[in-house]
């Protein structure tokens, strides 16, 4: 494959690689846009393979999560494919006063150390504490750092707008093939359960082992934070003794509780990677909280390269048995 | 003719080995530790002792492996130090340029890297059972495969079946059920091979920068089937030295030579009459300060041969410090 | 009051004398031990840090003893670390356990809400006069500051001294009288008393000393409980440690200097960080980069110290085999939670001074011959 893509005039456009995972799974829209504006040519690593994560089992160190190891295999797989930069987003915050994860906040500098012979790595940061100007300049030189011009990086930023608008609504067009598929024979659903994870983890089905199918599986509906207004959750978020300063993490602690609290919720599933920080401690809360609202069943699950998919199963099939038994 | 002698008490085997002042291996004793690091300790002696002459002379004593602690003041070592060491001395007494060691042991497993003789790199896995020799004799023990032919019978199949290695219990129930859709043992000991070979270098031997000339030693080294994996793994020659199972003790004893001949001294050495002696060992709780350490003591044939565990020297010294003074403390 | 607060290596010498000399009754957290380990651990979330865990045991250990205490004061954060969450954690587990009725005073950096961060320290004050407040912080930080120049004398004289767990019982000394003085005359007296007992108990450098940087982690850098006591292992191994971080250092940058937004000593550890980690990551996970590069040359190597799943440490150790390559300097990462056995840490700790060692030997050859 040649390394050298022309556009439409002929001139040779860089391609750029962008990784199927984490951040793809919050602003991909976003980062499409932005591309597209600068008319670069771009290469999205495919849907995480097992090939894809054993490779990022090999490269990051072993105490890092799940999804952060599949980031390091997508990498990976960019280097095989000629392409002249990646684009690796440096996410430090979505919302004012809280951040995502420490680690989104150092990604380029990791995948720069492990991935051998990477092509030059570009890192614009998104950081809503920054102040607009600032930002826009972080992308202007990200564009500049690939060779692109002012003018067309100005035109790029203008048609992608804001990376904080609606993010959680971009991503959940991409959970929703996952969710959709349970229930396309139309039959209603036995259950309804809520689904609580970082959407990097519930829209990967190698890193999540086919979670959302195996639900389906089941017979049961998956609900997602996605489904619930911002405003909402933003109330229960306030109701707290203190702020919550991950903003994701937050927001799967206020939606455990709304959805404790809905009738037509059958149970509460939480799925997170082990070693996750924020999850961790408010996973912890929001079962406290759930048990302490009244008698919705929760479940915690914790995936990481060692749990085997039988297990996982064969909790879900209990929990779900179990629920299903309560319900009648 | 002077002699070293070095001694590696791991948790699964008790190595000693009698070394000649000019560095060749004058006698080799490979035991099982079965829990009793000195009974194995005195069972090495008394085979050293047996084969040779009585005016062997001992010119310094060195230990090594997890239990070189007691073992070391139970013969009187004159050094004791860490495995990482030992192994890497070991390696370079056979091949003085090496740069990689690979160590598989029973229970842990190892990785050294060094550059001009030095060692600047290490990593040791200690906590799974996936890279290592106890997991190898189990399985060889499932399949009904003598531990010795194990490994060849990888070499008789170019089929490897693929089976997950990142942990012993996955791996041992993937085997199983492969077992059970009808694949042939040798395909499935290499996948076996391959699977551990792969599982270690992803563990121990994460980022670490492995060059030849590499050197494979350990228990699990005699195995052919994991000697041939490494070597395609890794994509070139693998050396496995003639005495493989037993080089945290000859690194031991060079260890020994070593310093007696930097600082000359008396061994502090027992003796061989040590494999006949009745011990017995104890142990008390230093209320001296905070730290509260837990002293161990060891005696032979009845007398106060040594004490260590603590952290400050206190209790180093068997010969001022009487029993009684233990309560009264004669700190300031 | 009867107030208590987490055990953090020496802070609880300057700590106590604070909140003694305004009034209130103090209860020193006793010793981490094993006991403390695994009482947290029991009842902390599973993948919890490893210094929320030795917390919430440390508390426990004070309430079994002390159950009429009835305020903790502790420090908080605004993230991305998980440590300016901890006090939420611990409260809940903490209220579920039966010690519903603690107040919580929590010193939450300025930064984040400066009227929050006064409310915090006029609940401590009952009484007292901005006079007495003022000399009250006076004393406690001359005290800190006089420990953090004894520890750093012990980092270093340990290597040397003549008998082992010398130098441990004249700092163990010290902190009991530090503890002990009201003024600031004693305090300096204490000080300059003990830096003269340290210095007598050493022989001659042999030039044989290897030095070994500590950096990481805040809490199993500065709590020898939580790290397994490997500072002491270290000079008993003939190895003078430079920490990177003290208690001072700590204190200065998240508690008293926050508001000014001004960085004691990051910016240099900053800047020497970039070409590898060019961003905070909450904690110290940027400076344990950084201090790394700053003391390549000055240190034989380095021991890189972090509980298990920290967030910052683990993208510090992600980029740290870079640093390692380019300046030549070895780097041991270890890893510390309940499950970490001392056996294996000394092991590799003594492994590793080896490896400084002889490389150094070698190096002093090269550039001899």
């Amino acid at each position: 494959m040649s390394a050298v893509s022309r556009n439409a005039d002929g001139v040779s456009v860089p391609r750029v690689g962008f990784c199927r995972a984490l951040l793809y799974h919050i602003q991909w829209d976003f980062w499409k846009e932005y591309l597209d504006g600068l008319g670069a040519e771009i290469v999205l690593s495919p849907p995480t393979s097992k090939e894809m994560l054993s490779d990022g089992l090999k490269l990051a160190v072993d105490d890092t999560c799940l999804p952060v190891k599949a980031f390091y295999g997508h990498a990976q797989w960019l280097t095989t494919e000629a392409v002249d930069f990646m684009l690796v987003p440096r996410l430090v915050s979505l919302e004012k006063h809280t951040y995502i994860c420490p680690k989104f906040m150092g990604l380029p500098d990791m995948i720069r150390t492990a991935v051998a012979g990477p092509p030059p790595v570009i890192d614009p940061k998104i950081d809503i504490r920054q102040s607009a100007l600032r930002q826009r300049a972080s992308l202007m030189n990200a564009a500049s750092d690939m060779g692109f011009s002012p003018r067309s990086a100005r035109e790029a930023i203008q048609q992608a707008g804001s990376p904080y608008r609606r993010k959680m609504r971009t991503m959940s067009s991409r959970v929703k093939p996952a969710l959709k598929c349970g229930h396309s024979s139309s039959k209603q659903s036995a259950m309804k359960m809520a689904v609580l994870g970082h959407p990097y983890l519930l829209a990967d089905d190698v890193t999540s082992a086919g979670l959302m199918w195996a639900l389906a599986d089941m017979d049961v509906k998956p609900v997602t934070l996605e489904s619930v207004d911002d405003e909402i959750l933003q109330e229960y978020l306030q109701d707290l003794p203190k702020k919550v300063f991950w903003s994701e993490g937050g927001r799967l602690l206020a939606a455990a509780r709304h959805f404790s609290r809905r009738d037509d919720i059958d149970g509460i599933i939480q799925v997170n990677a082990f070693g996750c920080g924020s999850d961790s401690l408010l996973g912890e809360e929001a079962q406290r909280r759930v048990r302490q609202e009244g008698s919705c069943p929760i479940l915690s699950v914790s995936l990481d390269e060692h749990s085997g998919e039988a297990g996982l199963l064969t909790r879900l099939e209990a929990f779900c048995d179990m629920v299903k038994r309560k319900k009648q | 003719m002077e002699y070293y002698l070095g001694i590696d008490v791991g948790s699964v085997s008790t190595n000693l080995v009698l070394m000649s002042e000019d560095e060749e291996v004058r006698q080799d004793v490979y035991l099982r530790t079965a829990g009793q690091p000195l009974r194995a300790v005195q069972q090495g002696l008394l085979e050293i002792a047996q084969q040779q002459d009585d005016d062997l002379q001992i010119s310094g004593v060195g230990t090594t492996g997890s239990g070189r602690e007691i073992a070391g003041v139970f013969v009187g070592a004159d050094v004791i130090k860490n495995e990482i060491t030992a192994h890497a001395i070991g390696a370079i007494k056979l091949i003085p340029d090496v740069r990689t060691v690979l160590e598989i042991g029973g229970q842990d497993s190892k990785i050294i890297i060094l550059n001009d003789g030095v060692v600047v790199d290490f990593a040791m896995n200690t906590v799974c059972a996936a890279g290592t020799g106890s997991f190898l004799d189990r399985q060889a023990s499932r399949l009904g495969v003598d531990i010795e032919d194990f490994g060849r019978l990888a070499l008789q199949t170019d089929n490897s079946v693929r089976i997950a290695g990142r942990c012993a219990v996955f791996a041992e129930s993937d085997m199983i059920h492969k077992q059970q859709i009808g694949h042939s043992n040798p395909a499935i000991v290499k996948g076996c091979c391959d699977a551990l070979v792969r599982n270690y270098l992803n563990n121990v031997g994460k980022g670490k920068d492995i060059r030849p000339p590499i050197v494979f030693q350990g228990g699990v080294a005699c195995n052919e089937g994991m000697i041939a994996a490494f070597e395609e793994e890794l994509g070139c020659e693998v050396f496995v030295p003639e005495y493989n199972k037993v080089m945290g003790a000859i690194g031991s004893a060079l260890l020994a030579k070593e310093d007696m001949q930097h600082e000359p001294r008396p061994t502090s050495f027992r003796g061989f009459g040590l494999h006949s002696m009745d011990y017995n060992t104890d142990n008390f709780e230093c209320e001296d300060c905070p730290n509260r350490c837990e002293i161990l003591e060891i005696y032979i044939d009845g007398d106060l041969a040594a004490r260590w565990g603590g952290r400050c020297d206190r209790w180093d010294r068997t010969d001022t410090v009487s029993v009684e003074e233990k309560a009264v403390g004669a700190d300031n | 009051m009867k107030i208590t607060f987490p055990r953090l290596g020496t802070v609880h010498v300057g700590l106590k004398s604070v909140l003694e000399d305004l009034g209130h009754e103090v209860v020193v957290p006793p010793r981490i031990t094993e006991e403390t380990v695994n009482l947290g651990a029991k009842h902390a979330p599973e993948t919890a840090c490893f210094p929320l865990k030795i917390n919430l045991g440390s508390f426990l250990e004070v309430f079994r003893e002390h159950p009429d205490v009835d305020m903790i004061v502790m420090a908080g954060g605004v993230g991305p670390c998980r440590f300016g969450y901890y006090f939420r954690t611990e409260q809940d587990i903490l209220t579920d356990l039966g010690y519903g009725h603690v107040n919580w005073v929590v010193m939450e950096p300025p930064r984040g809400n400066l009227r929050q961060s006064l409310d915090s320290l006029g609940a401590l004050n009952d009484g007292c006069s901005t006079w007495q407040v003022a000399a009250a912080l006076r004393l406690g930080w001359r005290k800190l500051v006089a420990m953090d120049d004894i520890l750093k004398t012990v980092h270093r004289v340990r290597a040397h001294e003549t008998q082992r767990g010398a130098a441990s019982r004249i700092f163990r000394a010290a902190v009991t009288q530090m503890e002990n003085a009201d003024s600031l005359q004693e305090v300096d007296q204490i000080a300059r008393q003990t830096l003269r007992r340290l210095q007598n108990i050493c022989r001659e450098d042999d030039g044989d000393t290897v030095r070994v940087a500590i950096v990481g982690e805040i809490y199993v850098s500065m709590e020898p409980g939580a790290n397994l006591h490997i500072e002491e292992a270290l000079g008993y191994l003939g190895a003078e440690i430079h920490r990177t971080i003290m208690v001072t250092d700590w204190a200065k940058e998240n508690i008293l200097l926050d508001f000014l937004r001004w960085d004691s000593r990051g910016k240099d550890h900053k800047e020497a960080a970039k070409p590898y980690l060019n961003h905070f990551v909450g904690g110290e996970g940027q400076a344990s980069v950084g201090s790394t590069v700053l003391l390549a040359d000055a240190v034989d190597g380095v021991v890189h110290l972090m509980p298990f799943t920290c967030m910052p440490e683990i993208v510090a150790q992600s980029v740290m085999p870079q640093v390692s390559k380019d300046y030549d300097v070895p780097v041991l990462t270890l890893v510390f939670d309940e499950h970490t056995g001392r056996a294996g840490v000394l092991t590799r700790l003594e492994a590793f001074v080896d490896l400084l060692r002889r490389r150094r030997r070698k190096k002093g050859q090269r550039s001899i011959g």
